[in-house]
């Protein structure tokens, strides 16, 4: 199959458009995949539609998005939206589905911006109908302006705030803010609190939000014995107040949050090294300065190489562009530096922002035997470590015996539950224990759709 | 003083899970060894039929072996499902044989007919035409010829097989030990030391039931396991409502509702990457099989690696210069754990293998 | 309850979900277009356990319905069109 493109690029995000505009500039021939119907991913979700001004309670950050999506839809980077990649062969060949088809394309160089997700946080009741991430909040006020009255948010980290203050200046009303960090992660994060301040007017506007959110809705710090109250569906919240007192609050709409993690499904599925990181509690792929994996010529860019948010996102698609740019001589390695410097300048906020918001592991694993722990499947935590008990190699091993991890979400919901669980009860390292061996298709497909399977060539468009 | 096991077991499959379940239920203290949770595992990768028709067309003690294997899971799941109070999902009411093309269904035809009058008639079976084969099978599509039928046929749920097996083996004193590869293996007159990845163990005797790994360890012991992987590949759908009452050798539904989809075969290496061609080949011959399959989500596949002997079928081999060592290995580990847990255990506890498994030794592809 | 915000005026797409007529914006994917209807209740995890959407961006698989003849779609990946037909996702686990 001959190489169409120079580079394939996987993901429309911050990450996914500053390395194909940056490629693009150098003049290679770039195709960019999405699976959703508009370019942006999960940061600037929606951003082509939401730029006559309405929607400026999203925020700066957001509208800075702007002069990326513009430049995009005007640089006539070819783009393929509602396409969804289902596996990356041994030999790089991207398989894709399309239109009710599937089809399999070659380039030169791929690179996986495929962004992150957020961890479940799997507490009594996570799984009645009014509860959501946090990031599902996000998602319905920018891309329809949809918000829900009189709810209450969980949880901790930086999202959190900013959703909880988009939500009150779009004029919904937040009942209740549960705060779950914990205050040794604020004195554990002053070392790397100088560095960060390179970053102050990133630090500064956090902190405006807090103070802003503290103004327009009570928000209790430190809570504990988080319960989720409701038979068929949300009812209500009842928690443990930092001062030891009990409170119950009723909702409808329960917003939850622990921290973002990259989406691996993809990358793992591939074959790519991957290692563990204690500090962000999640699995990385394993890449060089330039965000190169373990397989030559596949690139990954932004949140998905390592949570560092929408400024390293921007450089590393960059960084990541001129290496590529680089081995096909169109530039030098110069160019490369300057943008490096400026990474290093970004991504001396996360040390800071991962300690102070650091993953509780106990908001991991359920208090409650009885809570479910694999969604997709139904699998509680009490059957997961019946199975644990048979002294299981892991969580391969722990899937076939219980089913957690087996269902159509491939253990992004369940995975660093099963993990933290198997480490807990049988007293290993985490990056020892592992993680599900993940495989294509990442996506589901139809089998009259994986029937259709040809080599695709742009000559013959469908 | 040094702990001794009576058995070390080499790989945590269902070889090694079906002999170590038997042999513990014997009495005898056993340990197996397996290797890291993320390692290769055909045991892991298997389509879960306990299957009969066209074994043995060429090898008549394979042929009884199979059978007789087949009556033993009678016994064998309930005492199984009481002993663990796990759910095998199993079913034994028959299976079918899809046959997509004349060629296919004139040669079924023939090798079951030869099966038939090498085992005095004791095979059941039926050829069937479409019509005839579609009411068996409400859906089949109207592109395939036929099949066979045997109501010796079946299939279980092979990952809850090996979880009931390694329950009932931790019930019964066994012991699991994981990620402990094994790297070498002596022996001195009292028994076998072992040494693996990170210790060594001690017993009187060894049982080589480590799949591809046998290849590398039998001759440690004197013996050969000339066996290389087969590829093959599996499609799973999303869960349904109750379609299909038979498995058949293309497509069966799990006792959760999703239909699994096989059957490839491949032979290159010790590779398990998906392959798209192969897995897009698979879905257009499920459709052409089952054609309301068309628009059921696939949520997974995998590959798998089949340990394959050169004549496609068991050795079973017991050491002649390292008395006390043995060595297994078959691609149907399902349909054969009832005799594995069972006859084959009893053998080994006697020290012998009976007769009817001389023509298993692996001296058979020594003939020149 | 989700509502959407004053000052929206977009063109409205008519769809069907359960048998029910719903509208969306144009746009729109079928999974906001049902929280603002006041629908909960996307699929049925097991027999009467309902789930609703929980991450709104493809990851959780908790939001599946059928829509015409195809099964099991992400409703928060899936454009409304006009007239579709939406049902309800059931997860037939024979086991459960």
């Amino acid at each position: 199959m001959k190489d169409v493109f120079d580079i394939i690029v996987i993901g429309s995000g911050p990450a996914g458009l500053s390395t194909s505009l940056a490629a693009n500039d150098l003049g290679l021939k770039v195709l960019v995949i999405d699976e959703q119907s508009q370019v942006g991913g999960q940061i600037y979700k929606s951003i082509g539609k939401n730029l006559d001004g309405k929607k400026n309670f999203l925020g700066k950050d957001y509208l800075k998005g702007q002069h990326l999506y513009e430049r995009f839809i005007s640089s006539g980077i070819e783009h393929w939206l509602e396409t969804s990649v289902w596996q990356i062969t041994e030999n790089q060949e991207v398989c894709f589905k399309r239109n009710g088809l599937t089809g399999i394309i070659k380039s030169k160089f791929i690179v996986i911006c495929g962004g992150a997700y957020e961890r479940a946080m799997p507490i009594t009741g996570w799984t009645l109908p009014g509860v959501m991430s946090v990031g599902a909040a996000q998602t319905l006020l920018k891309s329809s302006s949809v918000g829900a009255d009189d709810c209450v948010f969980v949880g901790s980290g930086p999202l959190l705030y900013l959703t909880v203050y988009q939500y009150l200046k779009a004029g919904f009303k937040v009942k209740a803010v549960l705060d779950t960090s914990r205050l040794k992660q604020i004195i554990y994060s002053i070392p790397y609190f100088f560095p960060a301040l390179i970053n102050f007017n990133l630090l500064w506007q956090g902190l405006r939000w807090i103070r802003y959110i503290s103004k327009h809705t009570k928000v209790h710090g430190r809570v504990k014995n988080i319960s989720i109250l409701g038979k068929e569906k949300v009812q209500g919240i009842e928690i443990t107040l930092s001062n030891g007192g009990n409170l119950k609050i009723d909702t409808k709409n329960i917003f939850l949050h622990q921290g973002i993690v990259p989406n691996i499904n993809l990358t793992m599925a591939t074959g790519i090294k991957h290692h563990w990181s204690q500090f962000q509690y999640c699995w990385l792929p394993t890449l060089s300065l330039s965000g190169e994996t373990s397989i030559k010529g596949i690139y990954v860019a932004g949140d998905n190489g390592g949570i560092g948010g929408v400024n390293t996102s921007i450089t590393t698609g960059q960084i990541a562009a001129l290496d590529i740019g680089k081995k096909l001589n169109k530039t030098t390695n110069f160019a490369k530096l300057f943008v490096y410097l400026k990474f290093l300048k970004d991504k001396s906020l996360r040390p800071f922002l991962d300690v102070l918001f650091k993953q509780d592991v106990n908001f991991l694993v359920p208090d409650n035997k009885n809570e479910i722990v694999c969604r997709c499947e139904n699998v509680n935590k009490s059957e997961i470590e019946n199975s644990i008990k048979l002294g299981i190699s892991g969580p391969n091993q722990l899937k076939s015996y219980c089913r957690a991890g087996m269902g159509n979400c491939q253990g992004r919901l369940c995975g660093l539950t099963v993990q933290t669980m198997i480490a807990l009860k049988q007293n290993r390292k985490l990056d020892e224990v592992g993680y599900y061996r993940l495989r294509p298709p990442v996506k589901p497909i139809t089998l009259k759709e994986l029937s259709s399977f040809e080599e695709y060539s742009p000559d013959e468009k469908q | 003083m040094i702990k001794s096991y009576d058995y070390i077991i080499v790989g945590g499959g269902l070889i090694g899970f079906s002999i170590g379940y038997g042999l513990s239920k014997l009495g005898r203290k056993c340990l197996i060894l397996d290797a890291h949770d993320n390692s290769i595992k055909a045991a892991q990768g298997n389509f879960g039929l306990i299957w009969v028709q066209g074994k043995g067309a060429g090898f008549p003690s394979y042929a009884d072996w199979t059978l007789r294997s087949s009556e033993l899971w009678g016994d064998f799941y309930k005492e199984l499902e009481d002993d663990s109070k796990i759910n095998l999902g199993i079913q034994r009411t028959g299976g079918i044989h899809i046959c997509l093309d004349e060629e296919e269904y004139e040669n079924r035809k023939n090798k079951l007919d030869l099966l038939r009058s090498h085992q005095n008639g004791k095979f059941d079976y039926q050829m069937l035409d479409n019509k005839d084969l579609s009411e068996l099978m409400p859906g089949l599509g109207s592109e395939v010829v036929g099949g066979s039928f045997s109501t010796h046929d079946g299939h279980v749920n092979p990952l809850y097989l090996i979880k009931s097996l390694h329950s009932g083996f931790l019930k019964n004193h066994g012991e699991f030990i994981h990620d402990e590869e094994v790297r070498h293996i002596g022996s001195s007159g009292k028994g076998f030391s072992i040494k693996t990845k990170k210790e060594r163990y001690f017993s009187s005797k060894v049982i080589l039931a480590a799949g591809l790994g046998n290849k590398n360890l039998a001759p440690m012991v004197g013996l050969d396991q000339p066996v290389k992987p087969i590829k093959g590949q599996i499609l799973i759908t999303q869960k349904l409502d109750k379609h299909l009452k038979y498995p058949s050798t293309l497509l069966r539904q799990t006792q959760e509702g999703s239909i699994m989809i096989g059957d490839s075969h491949e032979d290159i290496g010790e590779n398990i990457a998906t392959n798209p061609m192969v897995i897009s080949k698979i879905a257009k011959r499920a459709i052409k099989t089952f054609p309301e399959i068309e628009n059921k989500q696939i949520v997974r596949s995998w590959a798998a690696l089949r340990v394959m002997s050169p004549d496609g079928y068991p050795i079973y081999d017991q050491s002649e210069t390292h008395p006390g060592a043995f060595a297994i290995s078959c691609h149907s580990g399902v349909t054969l754990a009832a005799s594995h847990a069972n006859d084959l255990s009893r053998y080994i506890d006697d020290g012998k293998l009976g007769n009817e498994l001389n023509s298993f030794s692996h001296r058979r592809f020594n003939v020149s | 309850m989700f509502r959407e915000l004053k000052d929206e005026q977009k063109k409205e797409v008519v769809f069907f979900f359960e048998g029910k007529k719903l509208t969306a914006f144009d746009g729109e994917t079928i999974a906001s277009a049902l929280l603002r209807s006041g629908e909960i209740f996307f699929r049925e995890a097991k027999k009467n356990n309902f789930r609703g959407p929980y991450c709104m961006i493809g990851i959780c698989f908790e939001c599946l319905v059928d829509v015409d003849q195809m099964q099991s779609l992400q409703s928060c990946q899936v454009i409304v069109k006009n007239n579709m037909k939406v049902k309800r996702h059931k997860n037939s686990d024979l086991s459960l």
